[in-house]
């Protein structure tokens, strides 16, 4: 049992109204601290959902000083998912009171009906936006302070609504509108990036001296996606070798189910000094989920570390929140248990997501994007990668060495199998966590590079080299280095040509999309466009060397697209975006086919060459 | 609303499966191969006086196969000094002449017969030889000598060994005098008795005049366990896989026989807006936190909402039997074999469903033995069922003709001016596919006509059909002007045969004022006109309508509210009924028409110019009756 709070808190204007019950309660729920002198309240940024009350000695507001009795960290009031604008330090050592929203909500209801409610609503918000307008303007009068946040109109706006109003100048509380967030202006008429709050002025009452904050991510795409990510999952596409090991690691960890589905936008320039990311199909767990908003039984919520998680058994799998998340990272799966279907998405495996683990080149990662280095301004260095090529470069060197050895049959021939053995193994192991991911793939070549040079040791000392085992094993050898070599240079080139990054079995579908919609954009147009795209762009669409071309010359897409428009009318360059998107996705097909083509023959040779091993040992034994 | 979407599995996810059952194949293949082949021949053949050697005898691991050799035959040096010379460097051994594999060849005299050999091989050549039996003599080839030697030069050694151009074997002077130097010893001791020299004349003889033995073939198969593992890798790894349907389940080509209709558990319903989301017809609506069935006469029958419903507050149940449509099974008429429905006729509304029924039915009468004489099929009605067919029959190369009453695609030219047509790309026989994603009633007919045209269909437009008969196995089809006679027809006239009609008072005169299509809004301007009906085409063209300056619209319907059409429609109509462009009259209908305009049933009389009954229509059933199809009660 606490003990009572001192009546400095009571006597607060906010909390006087209420009565004995609220107050216990109050009591019960919130908590007394007791703080250092320069010890933190609140971190910009920490989720807020109690006020403050100052009991003893004063705490510094960036700017502001609060005092005995003082009320602080009202901005919780106006936002969906409030977090805090900024840091509260103790100026000195003091005590302050975490007032709970909830209880103070419902206590006011209760101590004096809706009236109370709505007059105690009514000055938090004000309070709140006090604060809101103070952080934004330092240096206001309180005078016009006050005259200003009499006359603000509260507006909230969906994804993609564009703000209304008329001589009025609206202040971000929160979300991103435009590309600006919270602490910044802008004007009627700027679109919403994503659900925000906005606190409408009079143009006249507010001073118009614009203080601009940089405006996020304005290259990318979707800016709002990226600004509420709190863990936003990347993949490094001049990296990424397309194998799916990502997907799949994610389907094993989750009942056979990928929550992760890779493909998507490709983002450039949102890493500082990385190529361009793909940004797949994954939960981000947004600062604000809309997700958890949607639905109707209250099975998403957050856990202590503020990942968003879905409880199963609260879910009857209604979809709400699928439709709710604008990328689509929510996913509707059959239940393990009979056909009635859940709701799945990343729950990031407990801390340690599977397929960051699991990616081969350390490709794919989880960001903050606001804090990590790059588009948003963050400072958080990247984590340090190994390329793999040293790898297979010191097994060769040392295969070179091993096949000069001079052993007997017998011990090379027990160190051959037993190479060859460690290397199929590796399908297997990959799949446990401590040969995860690059580790795993670096062992793979060096091994593999090693065995070549024991198997030369071991075969020059036998005159019947030709065996079947021997070609087996040469050829698996020579698929997998074909394997890294195309490893290396192919997914540079599928980056150049990729507009979104798409799942193989989308791409075949995809020259025929982009056909229908050349198409649907020539039918009706003037007669020079026809005549401009059957003279230029439809041969360039037709060729059937088109892509080999494209990849000969280097070019990126917006390259050629640059290249390709100056050939033509100035009315026609809506289809050239088109047409190079169809040569550039034949390529992609190509290539992502060669990213993939070697691994089968690799494995079944493997196989074969396992089994052949078997009988060879079978054989020289008896 | 989109639907929520669905986990599927990707290729990152499957294809691991579909690469271990490869693998899995690979190694049965490799195995099927090895045990297969049984115990491989343990070598290479050898030449036949070896052949019983171990390979172990001459390739051991300490020291070359050259060296082997003298270990039982003792030394051979050469005559030559070169070569003497190669030898004592190693470069030149034994086996660099004397191959004992695939370039074998020798002579040995035996006791009845000279057998002349090669590796693993031999051939009796000859009659017995005045030589000890069991001397054999090595046959060195040219290509032998030619690896270091170059015959053609004439500056070279080798030139003077080869007299004669074709003679094979020459020189027999290699190790003359070492041979008999080393002559009483070993294993080889009767060679070099007192005939050696006779035999190696003899043996220089017989090589001239037989021809060489061919080597056995090397049975050794090292890539057959490859060739086993990839064939077992592609049976596995592609016959086992899950393979996708050969063709999309096939498109739907009959309406079912009752309506279905989901029914709600208002109860346990969530109102999450699942089933709603799922319907393609907006049959379903959420109310006070609800779904309830608001549309019940769109409803399709595809069933999705029940699938999506996440608790089962949705059941399907079965409706009223949907009657009125001539019973077919698989389009062929159940009464007239031969004779096949296709378009609207079925009962199956959407212009795409027309075509894959035109399709369908060609198809079928295509796999039917041909008779002789006559048309393989007369087609009735130009629609797009109709030409659908017709493109299918040029294509099967089936003799056909196309009857229309009226002219090609008249049902598409008595929509509304301007009618979007909705409809997703068309597949069309021959032409491919035809988009027309949103296109206006002008540009489908204008693709229509065209594709008459280009396609040289014969179509016979301003031919009624009156009379169809069948005629021993086949059909005689009987215009207003000709005959035709063909084993089958396809019947594709659409249900607009007759226009259903009102109960009318109708006073004299004012007959033509009556009219069951409206071909162009625009003729229309400034009148007053009254529609009557409440379906898709009766709004749109209300809407057509109210859009013409001056034009009064009074739209009346019997029922009390929206029971179908598409929510674009409906939208639009209560949006210009709201702003007073047209007069909604719900619950009444007209009861008759005079002077005074258009009498309702609750005694109010609309002013009119003109009034469009667009109730739909009812199919030919005259003619149907004719031939041979029973009407349904």
């Amino acid at each position: 049992m606490t003990a009572p709070w001192p009546d400095v808190v009571w006597n607060a204007s906010l909390l006087r109204p209420l009565d004995a019950r609220s107050r216990g309660e109050i009591a019960a729920a919130g908590r007394l601290r007791t703080l250092r002198a320069g010890e933190v309240v609140h971190r910009a940024g920490d989720p807020a959902d109690v006020l403050y009350v100052v009991v003893r000695g004063a705490c510094d507001l960036e700017g502001r000083r609060v005092e005995g009795g003082e009320v602080f960290g009202e901005e919780a009031t106006i936002a969906s998912f409030p977090t805090r604008a900024g840091t509260a330090r103790a100026a000195t050592d003091s005590v302050v009171a975490e007032v709970p929203l909830v209880v103070l909500r419902r206590g006011a209801a209760r101590s004096g009906g809706t009236e109370l409610l709505s007059r105690t609503e009514r000055s938090l918000r004000r309070a709140a936006t006090m604060t809101l307008v103070r952080a934004a303007r330092p240096g206001l009068a309180s005078t016009s302070l006050a005259a200003i946040v009499d006359g603000a109109r509260h507006v909230h706006v969906g994804r993609g609504e564009s703000i209304e109003g008329r001589d009025e100048v609206f202040l971000v509380a929160a979300g991103l509108v435009g590309g600006v967030g919270r602490g910044d202006t802008v004007d009627a008429g700027a679109i919403a990036d994503g659900p925000s709050w906005l606190v409408a002025f009079p143009r006249g009452l507010f001073p118009s001296a614009p203080r601009r904050l940089p405006v996020v991510g304005k290259e990318l795409a979707d800016p709002y996606r990226l600004h509420v990510a709190r863990s936003l999952l990347v993949i490094d596409q001049d990296s990424c070798l397309r194998c799916g090991h990502c997907a799949w690691s994610c389907a094993d960890t989750h009942d056979g189910v990928s929550r992760l589905l890779r493909h998507g936008e490709v983002v450039t320039g949102l890493l500082a000094e990385r190529g361009p990311q793909l940004v797949p199909n994954s939960c981000q767990h947004c600062t604000s989920p809309g997700c958890m908003v949607d639905c109707p039984t209250g099975a998403i919520e957050r856990d202590a570390r503020g990942e968003v998680v879905i409880r199963e058994e609260l879910c009857t799998g209604c979809g709400s929140c699928a439709k709710a998340c604008p990328w689509d990272n929510i996913q509707l799966a059959p239940r393990a248990t009979g056909s009635a279907l859940v709701a799945v998405k990343c729950d990031l495996c407990g801390g340690d997501p599977a397929c960051v683990a699991a990616c081969p080149t350390e490709a794919a990662i989880r960001v903050e994007p606001r804090t990590i280095a790059g588009a948003l301004g963050g400072s958080e260095p990247l984590p340090r990668r190994m390329p793999a090529w040293p790898w297979l470069v010191g097994g060769m060197i040392g295969a070179t060495r091993l096949a000069r050895l001079r052993v007997g049959a017998w011990p090379s021939g027990v160190a051959c199998g037993l190479a060859l053995v460690l290397l199929a193994g590796y399908a297997v192991a990959k799949r446990r966590r401590w040969l995860r991911g690059p580790v795993g793939y670096r062992g793979h070549l060096a091994l593999g590079a090693l065995a070549a040079g024991l198997v030369l040791a071991h075969a020059q000392r036998l005159a019947g080299s030709g065996g079947a085992l021997a070609i087996v094993f040469a050829l698996a050898v020579a698929t997998g280095l074909l394997g890294f070599v195309v490893g290396v240079l192919v997914p540079r080139a599928l980056t150049r040509c990729e507009r979104s990054a798409l799942l193989p079995e989308a791409l075949a579908a995809r020259p025929r999309a982009i056909d229908e919609a050349i198409f649907r954009a020539l039918s009706g147009k003037a007669e020079s466009v026809k005549t401009d795209y059957a003279a230029k762009l439809g041969p360039y669409r037709a060729a059937r060397l088109g892509p080999l071309a494209l990849l000969v010359s280097r070019r990126t897409l917006a390259e050629e697209e640059a290249r390709l428009a100056r050939e033509v009318g100035p009315d026609t360059r809506a289809l050239v975006e088109l047409v190079v998107e169809h040569r550039g996705v034949r390529l992609q097909r190509g290539l992502t086919f060669a990213l993939r083509a070697w691994l089968a023959p690799h494995v079944v040779l493997t196989a074969a060459a396992l089994v052949l091993l078997a009988v060879h040992v079978f054989m020289v034994v008896r | 609303m989109s639907r929520a979407p669905k986990a599927k599995p990707t290729s990152d996810v499957m294809r691991p499966r579909g690469l271990a059952l490869a693998a899995v194949g690979a190694g049965l293949g490799a195995l099927v191969a090895v045990v297969a082949e049984g115990k491989p021949p343990p070598e290479r053949p050898i030449a036949l006086p070896h052949a019983k050697l171990a390979c172990a005898s001459c390739h051991t691991s300490e020291a070359p196969v050259a060296n082997t050799c003298a270990g039982c035959h003792g030394e051979h040096a050469s005559t030559r000094a070169a070569h003497r010379s190669l030898a004592a460097k190693g470069a030149l051994g034994c086996p660099t002449c004397h191959g004992q594999h695939a370039n074998a060849q020798g002579l040995t005299f035996a006791d009845g017969a000279v057998v002349r050999w090669a590796a693993g091989a031999e051939q009796k050549v000859g009659p017995a030889a005045p030589v000890a039996s069991g001397t054999t003599v090595p046959l060195v080839s040219v290509s032998a000598c030619t690896t270091c030697h170059d015959a053609t030069r004439s500056s070279d050694p080798i030139a003077a060994c080869l007299p004669a151009k074709g003679s094979a074997i020459a020189c027999f002077d290699e190790h003359a005098r070492a041979g008999e130097a080393k002559a009483a010893r070993g294993p080889c001791q009767k060679q070099h008795g007192a005939t050696r020299f006779a035999a190696w004349d003899l043996a220089r003889t017989i090589a001239e005049t037989t021809p060489p033995v061919a080597s056995a073939q090397d049975r050794r198969r090292p890539w057959l366990p490859l060739a086993g593992a990839a064939a077992g890798a592609l049976v596995l790894g592609l016959g086992l896989r899950p393979r996708k349907a050969k063709e999309p389940a096939r498109a739907k080509l009959e309406p079912a026989a009752r309506r279905k209709l989901p029914v709600i558990e208002p109860t346990t319903c969530l109102g999450c807006y699942a089933c709603v989301d799922a319907c393609p017809f907006d049959v379903l609506a959420i109310e006070a936190y609800v779904a309830v069935v608001e549309r019940p006469a769109e409803c399709c029958g595809v069933l999705s909402c029940a699938e999506v419903c996440p608790n089962g507050s949705l059941r399907i149940e079965d409706g009223e039997p949907v009657l009125d449509r001539p019973a077919t099974e698989d389009l062929e008429s159940r009464d007239v074999p031969g004779l096949f429905v296709a378009g609207d006729l079925t009962g199956l509304p959407l212009i795409k469903n027309a075509i894959n029924q035109g399709v369908r039915a060609i198809d079928r009468i295509a796999s039917r033995p041909r008779q002789k004489g006559g048309l393989d099929v007369v087609i009735i009605g130009a629609g797009p069922a109709g030409l659908s067919a017709a493109l299918r029959a040029k294509e099967r190369g089936l003799a056909y003709v196309v009857l229309e009453q009226a002219t090609v695609a008249a049902s598409i030219k008595s929509f509304p001016r301007d009618k979007i047509v909705h409809d997703p790309p068309l597949d069309l026989p021959v032409e491919g596919s035809l988009w027309l994603a949103q296109s206006s009633k002008e540009e489908l007919l204008a693709q229509w006509t065209r594709i008459v045209r280009t396609q040289a269909l014969v179509v016979r437009e301003q031919h009624r059909v009156v009379d169809i008969q069948r005629v021993n196995g086949g059909f005689s089809v009987a215009t207003e002007l000709a005959r035709f006679d063909a084993a089958h027809v396809v019947l594709a006239i659409g249900r607009r045969g007759t226009p259903r009609t009102l109960d009318l008072a109708i006073e004299p005169g004012f007959e033509d004022r009556i009219s069951y299509a409206l071909a162009d809004a625009r003729s229309f301007e400034g009148k007053r006109v009254v529609v009557v009906g409440l379906g898709d085409t009766a709004m749109e063209a209300a809407i057509a309508l109210a859009r013409q300056p001056g034009t009064r619209v009074s739209l009346v319907h019997r029922g009390a509210g929206f029971a179908r059409g598409k929510t674009k429609n409906i939208k639009e109509v209560q949006a210009l009924a709201g702003k007073g462009a047209i007069d909604l009259r719900l619950g009444t209908s007209p009861v008759g028409i005079g002077p005074r305009g258009v009498a309702l049933g609750t005694g109010a009389v609309l002013a009119a110019d003109a009034m469009l009954v667009l109730i739909g229509g009812v199919p030919s059933w005259d003619l149907l009756q004719r031939a041979g199809i029973r009407r349904p009660v």
